[in-house]
């Protein structure tokens, strides 16, 4: 199992590869939403167009951004995934106003993914990933997977297995990514 | 008797060397199949066991470990 | 593609090293599935009913294996045996042209008569085991999970208690794993008579040579298990097993005969007190047509005793419904006599030979096993199996003396053994 933490200072900064600009927010003015929206929209379209750089988020992620996102790679034939879904229910009833829930599917064939889900409910959404795109791109080191990024898709936390006397330490690192990482909304504090 | 098994960690670790052969954690999902485990009827092997321990000179080999999902 | 439903493999499965070094069939495999997480039990049970031709060898073995997932990786193991064991068996004797009594094992006094021609078989062979074998498996470090075991059996005559370890590490994302084992069993024989004082003659079945005897068995296994590619499998063990102690069988004898084959007494048989044995093992296994698995596998053994055997293995499962599977199987063995093998003795070699055995399990022979194994999973999830096999061996010459080969020869000294056997397996979570 493994856990990446990466530390960041608790003020969002955009920071690309080191060949592309550095690009610095600065907090303190208020702001709209729509014109939040799309400052975040054209930095990151930036940060897009910027070389093999993590923090842009991929494709079929991109509905989720501006949200701390909690990606969790599973499959039907993944036993403990079956044991993960109980509690990824439980953290979506007690972070869900902010924090989004994401379990990307890895089957090849998406139908026992569907068959799986009749039976292990789930009330966050599901992304189809049959081809593995999205876990080559996160380099998944195991089955199942969890990563958090920050609203701008900076990887945040990343491990791999999913173990009952570990939940607590999930949580933790779900709390971690809120406090420290949550976008800023527009209000002044 | 000369072991052969020194030669036979060699090929494991060129095959293994070889990225066609490693698969991704995410691509498991045949391997995690219950008919492609490498005791897919643990019963049926024991009663084998039992069966040509007492009718045959020869016994062991079987081993275990490996394959599956990969999962933990 | 056919939508298979699968399972989710909670855990690995893994043996307990008991069957899988070689010590008498007992096994335990880890859960399956605890689909909903809740349902952390699961039961293998199935029955063995298996019998010779020629009214030999029946016997009828239920057997239950529990594993119980303790969560975090943890596995608790327990298995069951009961093995019921009737009919006759070869005692060593060879054919001779006239009627031959022999008295039995009890020394008692009783007798039985074997017709001329026919292989001598003791009909008095009968015999129930009963046996226990727990287990504990447990992640050790990241990548590592260790287990421990221990197995007991007991029936009339025999009784043996063992311990067992292995550890298996994966490398490489799990593609490679490592796997080392070791086992330690203590047997013990109890006869009934007693023991015989070996190459002595057996005079109605008086034995001196003291109640009980012992032997110990250490095994030790190494294996690596290669995933190859999505679809594939491969595994190498290499398994040593030493054993020392009393190795020889208390109710085999030998016949002593004269040139014309005819037996002039019988002696106990005698086997070395030790017993190294080296086994190299491979097994393919391969998803094929987006549907069906093929798996081969390959043994070669060669022991302390002069014993060579091939084996070599083949099954193809036919998954030919969503739940339902049809496995045809065929397995082919050979393997050569003994050094010690002997088919009978000639007047006076009893006294030369440091070790004499006319147990047709120490000869040659090459054996067929044809089977075919059907298997559904039930609305209930539960796993419901059923196989029948034909097995035959096809004995060789071996061991004969010089001095009596031309007289011997008119006897079958290397019977045909076929047996069939039906077994059933139900499996299921709770």
């Amino acid at each position: 199992m493994q856990i990446l933490f990466t530390k960041m200072k608790p003020h969002i900064r955009l920071t690309p590869s080191t060949s592309a600009p550095a690009i610095h927010t600065v907090l303190q003015f208020r702001r709209t939403r729509s014109i939040n929206f799309a400052l975040s929209l054209a930095l990151m379209l930036v940060a897009a167009s910027a070389p093999a750089d993590n923090a842009a988020l991929p494709a079929p992620l991109k509905t989720y951004a501006g949200k701390i996102l909690y990606i969790d790679f599973w499959a039907s034939w993944c036993g403990p995934c079956a044991q993960s879904f109980p509690w990824l229910n439980q953290m979506q009833a007690k972070f869900g106003d902010r924090l989004t829930i994401v379990a990307v599917n890895v089957d090849t064939d998406t139908a026992s993914a569907k068959a799986f889900l009749s039976r292990h409910p789930a009330a966050f959404d599901v992304v189809y990933d049959p081809t593995g795109k999205l876990a080559e791109r996160y380099h998944i080191d195991g089955m199942p997977s969890t990563v958090i990024l920050a609203a701008d898709g900076h990887l945040l936390h990343q491990h791999s297995g999913f173990y009952d006397a570990k939940t607590g330490d999930y949580e933790a690192a779900i709390r971690n990514a809120l406090q420290n990482f949550t976008p800023f909304t527009g209000n002044v504090p | 008797m000369k072991l052969g098994l020194i030669p036979i960690l060699f090929l494991t670790a060129a095959l293994s060397a070889c990225s066609s052969v490693a698969v991704k954690p995410w691509q498991r999902g045949i391997l995690a199949r219950a008919d492609m485990q490498l005791d897919a009827h643990p019963i049926q092997s024991q009663f084998d066991d039992h069966i040509y321990f007492s009718k045959e000179a020869a016994s062991g080999g079987r081993g275990f470990g490996g394959g599956g999902c990969g999962c933990n | 593609m056919q939508l298979i439903e699968q399972r989710p493999e909670n855990r690995r499965r893994l043996h307990l090293a008991m069957a899988t070094l070689g010590l008498l069939g007992l096994a335990a495999e880890r859960p399956a599935a605890a689909d909903d997480g809740t349902k952390n039990w699961t039961f293998d049970s199935g029955l063995l009913y298996y019998k010779e031709g020629g009214g030999r060898v029946q016997a009828i073995e239920p057997v239950v294996n529990a594993a119980i997932d303790l969560g975090n990786d943890r596995t608790l193991t327990a298995g069951f045996v009961i093995d019921s064991l009737s009919g006759a068996t070869p005692n060593g004797a060879a054919p001779a042209a006239a009627p031959q009594t022999f008295a039995q094992p009890s020394g008692k006094g009783k007798t039985y008569t074997i017709a001329p021609g026919a292989t001598p078989l003791d009909h008095t062979f009968e015999d129930t085991r009963f046996a226990v074998d727990l287990g504990y498996l447990f992640p050790l470090s990241s990548n590592g999970h260790l287990g421990v075991g221990l197995s007991g059996s007991k029936e009339y005559d025999f009784t043996s208690v063992g311990a067992n370890t292995h550890y298996t590490l994966d490398l490489n994302q799990k593609n490679t794993t490592l796997s080392a084992g070791a086992a330690f069993e203590y047997d013990s024989s109890d006869p009934v008579g007693g023991i015989p004082l070996p190459l002595t003659m057996m005079v109605n079945a008086v034995k001196a040579g003291g109640s009980s005897k012992s032997k110990n068995v250490k095994d030790i296994l190494l294996g690596v298990t290669q995933v190859l590619g999505p679809r594939g499998l491969l595994q190498f063990n290499y398994s040593l097993s030493l054993s020392n102690g009393y190795e020889t069988d208390p109710y085999k004898i030998l016949s002593v005969v004269d040139s014309n084959a005819v037996p002039q007494y019988y002696v106990y048989e005698k086997r070395p007190d030790t017993r190294v044995k080296n086994a190299l093992f491979a097994e393919y296994k391969r998803f094929v047509f987006d549907r069906d698995v093929v798996d081969f596998s390959y043994r070669y053994f060669t022991d302390s005793w002069g014993v060579r055997a091939h084996t070599a293995d083949l099954s193809y499962r036919w998954n030919f419904a969503q739940r339902k599977s049809l496995e045809p199987s065929v397995r082919f063995y050979t393997q050569t006599a003994a050094d010690f093998y002997h088919a009978a003795l000639f007047t006076g070699q009893d006294a030369t030979v440091d070790n004499a055995s006319a147990d047709p399990r120490l000869g040659a022979f090459n054996a067929w096993t044809g089977g075919l194994r059907y298997g559904q999973v039930l609305a209930n999830g539960h796993e419901l199996s059923v196989r029948v096999e034909y097995y035959k061996q096809f004995g060789k010459v071996a061991g004969v003396p010089q001095q009596a080969a031309t007289a011997l020869s008119q006897f079958n000294l290397a019977p045909d053994l076929s047996a069939i056997n039906v077994s059933f397996g139900y499996r299921f979570n709770w």
